[in-house]
């Protein structure tokens, strides 16, 4: 095949290409955004509140060795267990599977970075900040004490005052926030920056795996956010959602959270799951059996995991029916799972396994995910879950699952990859004895759970008195839990003897796999982004890997002079344009240390320093994206085969429009859950809702907002065509966007108002309660578009919007539209539901 | 291609490959909505032609999802016979599209099955 560009190539290319990914010197170091830095602390960051959550649990561990033990006392190991939950749940788990992508997916579809590179850096310096500040909280017996899943009415302003509370529900945002941003970087990274050939037939398995986290984040995190928000609207202000006297149900918060909390189990395993699929086949010397079976089940898994919620609240008195339908989804799920396990055994048997250090790692995952399944199903089965509910069968079953099923492969993914990224590969020897210790020591530390829960010791309990035959099988527990810290802090030394960082100068493809994130590279990934023509191009495409690192493929320079991506067509990899991408920024990571100190100030109710810090926080995103849409401001580059390239799209295929899709659909989430909650609550307590003779508007004060709603689109549909006819747009143009904003606000204040006017007060009942959320729901996203109006109105003031560069304007309107179409639903709801219920 | 028929395009595809596990979706919705409302409502005492609620609407809304998901199979199946030596991509797009049915057939099944063993609201 002819090759792209002809070599040699000039000098001054590559000197070009690395000065554009040059890090920055000195204490700007910390403004770098690229993903390899970015990727490799946020790992390093998660692993430290692996250690820490860690740490917690060993001293649970040792609360628990002995019966009737004063070594932590009930109100400091309430505390120890929730925290240890919650930060591996939350601060450990999530963010590193967040950060290995971040780190690895550009590589492995041979992109120069993420094309939201500031985004992934705000993205982790909030997490970091927050998370830290959030784990010290623990030294002021400040921190929350309601378990992980945080129940009301336990968690509720009567049974838990203080702030203890609130420093889950609210410290936790940034963790969401951080979440989501991450996702939406995933979702529109592996879609539109895969090396071109790359189309959907040959993308491997971790992106299909990252795909399908992503799309599950942007679904269950939003459940998460709703509940948090009515919990703390409880907490804070009495607005009785869950308090029954009121026609709340605390039932309600455990739907919402587990709507995000069983699919949060798979939003762990899939990307680990992914993992073992590109680590297994080079371990195995043979290409991935079934690779179409294994995607189908990656995708199937993502769904129907959203169908198992309920099987966490079997004792909550529902009808059999509808448990039953839980139980079959439970079941179901098994399939899909079934499906890249037996995937996994058959590349095994296929091929040459090579004993090493991953390949230990990825047979202690099967052992111990498959036990954890099985465990799974059989609570999945409602008589087997009424015995067992709440005992530490559960606890068991669910380390089996997660600790199985995400730290076995994520250390696996650690020997596998540091050869890339590390000068020195781990040590084998030392990483056995690793293996060795955590896997003996975790199956004696939760086998024997299995046992203690059969016999009826509950989870949670800070103590126990001795002859009920729980004393052998705990202090197995704690001995097999010292074992696993062996383990780790083993892996500690291993890290410290071995791991030498190097973008370039890594040790390199010491393991001969086939896939993209080994080719020779640095800062920039690699020097030239190859054509891609098989699921393992460094097996079938020879000399790839050398034509690869003298510049004989795509884009082999920095033709713009900054840095730069390809972005291709989503279904078949098709160039499409060149993305210049912002380089080192302040304003983003001051952006993240506002944004984490926004809702850790808000949870001690500092309110006025909480409003100065969303305002810094604020005012820092304007000024980072104020420089993200220069417009047509070159002419189009060469990348090779003769092919010029744009370097600034609009529309439909840029990458600002498709993150504006995925966060209206993160938006659209969050709304359909607070209508659920709406709905929920009506069958709990119609009573509640008004007759339609007292319903709070008048026909006529519909009428009045419907119409300010419909004159908002109409005003911003004539903003759009203007901006498209002239050149330069006219004072109109910001005239029709101040009318519009102005009929919007009009439309939120005028619905608002009624219901008050009418004497409807949240505090009422659940019934004013939620029609007062949806009510600030709206308000916010009404908040938010006036925020991008003004600052789209700013931007065409300053010269900076005209019908070429209009991505500003392109996004300002997608939010629109989405808040308008938001606002009928909520006028149809809060109107029409008294009316015909 | 336009980059407009480009998006719409991929649109088209995802929902066309996803359409099982939507299917699955939207019925399961269905079904668990449906069940808490009639419940508690008290309304599955309530028969029509003879049938009572409850299994009337859940086994019609499961015939219907059953006969699209099959019917997207046999699309599928049709189409990627039909592309054997051309789009590979779409060839793929064809086999994950009736993968994902049969999954969402076995699960709609499974599903439904409870509803011939239990009695309706009991709790």
């Amino acid at each position: 095949m002819e090759l792209p560009n002809t070599l040699p190539r000039p000098d001054d290319e590559l000197v070009t290409l690395e000065r554009a990914w040059q890090f920055p010197s000195g204490i700007r170091f910390l403004t770098e955004v690229n993903n390899i830095f970015v990727g490799l602390v946020y790992v390093g960051a998660a692993f430290l509140f692996f250690l820490l959550a860690g740490i917690l649990a060993l001293l649970m561990r040792t609360q628990l060795a002995v019966p009737d033990n004063t070594l932590l006392g009930p109100e400091t190991y309430n505390q120890v267990f929730t925290m240890h939950g919650t930060i591996m749940m939350f601060l450990f788990a999530i963010p590193a599977v967040e950060g290995i992508s971040v780190l690895l997916l550009p590589n492995i579809q041979a992109a120069r970075d993420l094309p939201f590179p500031r985004l992934s850096a705000f993205a982790f310096w909030a997490y970091l900040v927050g998370g830290l500040v959030f784990f010290c909280s623990l030294f002021f017996e400040l921190a929350p004490r309601g378990g992980w899943f945080m129940y009301p009415p336990l968690t509720s302003f009567e049974y838990d005052p203080g702030d203890n509370a609130d420093f889950w529900l609210l410290g936790i945002g940034f963790i969401e926030i951080s979440a989501i941003a991450g996702a939406v970087e995933i979702v529109v990274g592996v879609l539109l920056t895969r090396a071109p050939g790359m189309s959907l037939d040959k993308m491997p398995v971790y992106c299909w795996a990252m795909l399908v986290f992503a799309l599950m984040v942007i679904f269950a995190f939003p459940a998460m956010i709703a509940g948090t928000a009515l919990l703390e609207l409880e907490r804070s202000f009495h607005w009785p959602f869950f308090v029954a006297d009121k026609g709340g149900d605390p039932v309600l918060w455990q739907h919402l959270f587990w709507f995000f909390g069983h699919p949060d189990v798979y939003i762990i395993f899939l990307p680990a799951a992914g993992m073992v699929s590109m680590i297994l086949p080079a371990m195995a010397r043979t290409p991935l059996v079934g690779y179409r079976l294994v995607v189908a089940a990656l995708i199937g898994t993502g769904f129907l995991s959203f169908g198992l919620w309920v099987h966490h609240m079997y004792a909550t008195g529902m009808p059999q029916l509808s448990l039953s339908y839980f139980n079959a989804a439970s079941m179901a799920v098994s399939v899909p799972t079934g499906i890249q396990i037996f995937a996994w055994i058959a590349t095994i048997a296929a091929g040459r396994l090579q004993f090493k250090v991953p390949t230990l790692f990825i047979l202690g995952f099967l052992f111990v995910f498959v036990l954890g399944g099985l465990t799974g199903v059989m609570l999945a089965a409602v008589p087997f879950d009424w015995q067992a509910h709440d005992t530490y069968f559960v606890v068991a079953h669910l380390h089996y699952v997660v600790f199985g099923g995400m730290v076995f492969p994520l250390f696996a993914a650690f020997y596998y990859w540091i050869p890339s990224l590390s000068r020195r590969a781990l040590s084998e020897r030392l990483g056995r004895w690793v293996f060795g210790l955590i896997f003996v020591g975790f199956n004696v530390s939760f086998f024997p759970m299995h046992i203690t829960g059969l016999l009826g010791m509950p989870r949670r309990i800070y103590t126990y008195p001795a002859g009920m035959g729980w004393d052998l099988p705990n202090l197995l527990s704690t001995v097999g839990a010292f074992l696993i810290a062996a383990g780790v802090g083993l892996f500690l030394v291993d890290l410290i003897r071995n791991l030498r960082p190097a973008t370039t100068r890594s040790i390199g493809n010491i393991w001969d796999a086939g896939t993209l994130e080994w080719l020779p590279n640095g800062n920039y990934a690699s020097r030239s982004i190859p054509f891609v023509t098989s699921l393992e191009p460094l097996w079938d495409q020879p000399n790839l890997a050398e034509d690869v690192a003298a510049g004989a493929y795509f884009l082999p320079g920095a033709p713009t002079g900054y840095r730069e991506t390809l972005i291709t067509s989503p279904i078949h990899a098709r160039p499409l344009y060149v993305l210049q991408m912002p380089g080192p920024s302040w304003a983003a990571l001051i952006a993240a240390i506002a944004t984490a100190a926004f809702f850790l100030l808000l949870t001690i109710k500092w309110l006025i320093p909480a409003l100065f810090a969303g305002g810094v926080a604020l005012i820092m995103v304007i000024r980072w994206l104020w420089t993200t849409d220069p417009g047509p401001s070159q002419p189009p580059v060469p990348i090779g085969c003769g092919i010029m390239l744009p370097v600034y799209m609009t529309g439909p295929m840029s990458h600002s429009w498709w993150a504006m899709i995925v966060l209206g659909l993160v938006s659209a989430t969050m709304f359909a859950c607070y209508v659920f909650s709406y709905f929920y609550l009506w069958t709990v307590s119609p009573g509640m809702w008004p007759a339609e003779a007292s319903t709070p508007a008048s026909d006529a004060e519909v009428l009045r907002s419907l119409l300010c709603l419909l004159g908002s689109a109409a005003l911003l549909h004539y903003a759009q065509h203007a901006l498209a006819s002239r050149r330069q747009p006219p004072p109109r143009l910001c005239l029709a966007l101040s009318l519009a904003v102005a009929l919007l606000v009009g439309a939120f204040v005028s619905d608002l108002s009624s219901h008050w006017e009418s004497g409807l007060r949240p505090t009422d009942s659940a019934y004013a309660a939620i029609v007062y959320v949806l009510l600030a729901n709206q308000g916010f996203f009404v908040a938010v578009v006036l925020v991008m109006a003004c600052y789209t109105i700013a931007r065409s003031v300053a010269g900076l919007l005209n019908h070429e560069r209009r991505a500003t304007f392109d996004n300002t309107r997608l939010f629109w539209l989405y808040t308008m179409l938001q606002g009928l639903l909520t006028l149809a709801i809060l109107h029409g539901a008294p009316r015909f219920l | 291609m336009s980059h407009v028929s480009q998006a719409a395009a991929f649109m088209r595809t995802a929902v066309r490959s996803l359409s099982g596990v939507l299917i699955w979706g939207c019925h399961f919705l269905f079904i668990y909505a449906t069940t808490a409302v009639v419940c508690a409502r008290g309304w599955d005492a309530q028969r029509w032609l003879g049938v009572s609620l409850l299994p009337g609407v859940i086994g019609a809304a499961t015939v219907a999802a059953g006969t699209i998901a099959g019917w997207m199979i046999a699309r599928a199946v049709r189409s990627a016979r039909h592309q054997r030596t051309q789009d590979v991509s779409a060839r793929f797009v064809d086999w994950i599209t009736a993968a994902l049915c049969a999954l969402a057939l076995v699960a709609i099944a499974w599903e439904t099955l409870p509803l011939l063993l239990l009695p309706n609201c009991a709790a």
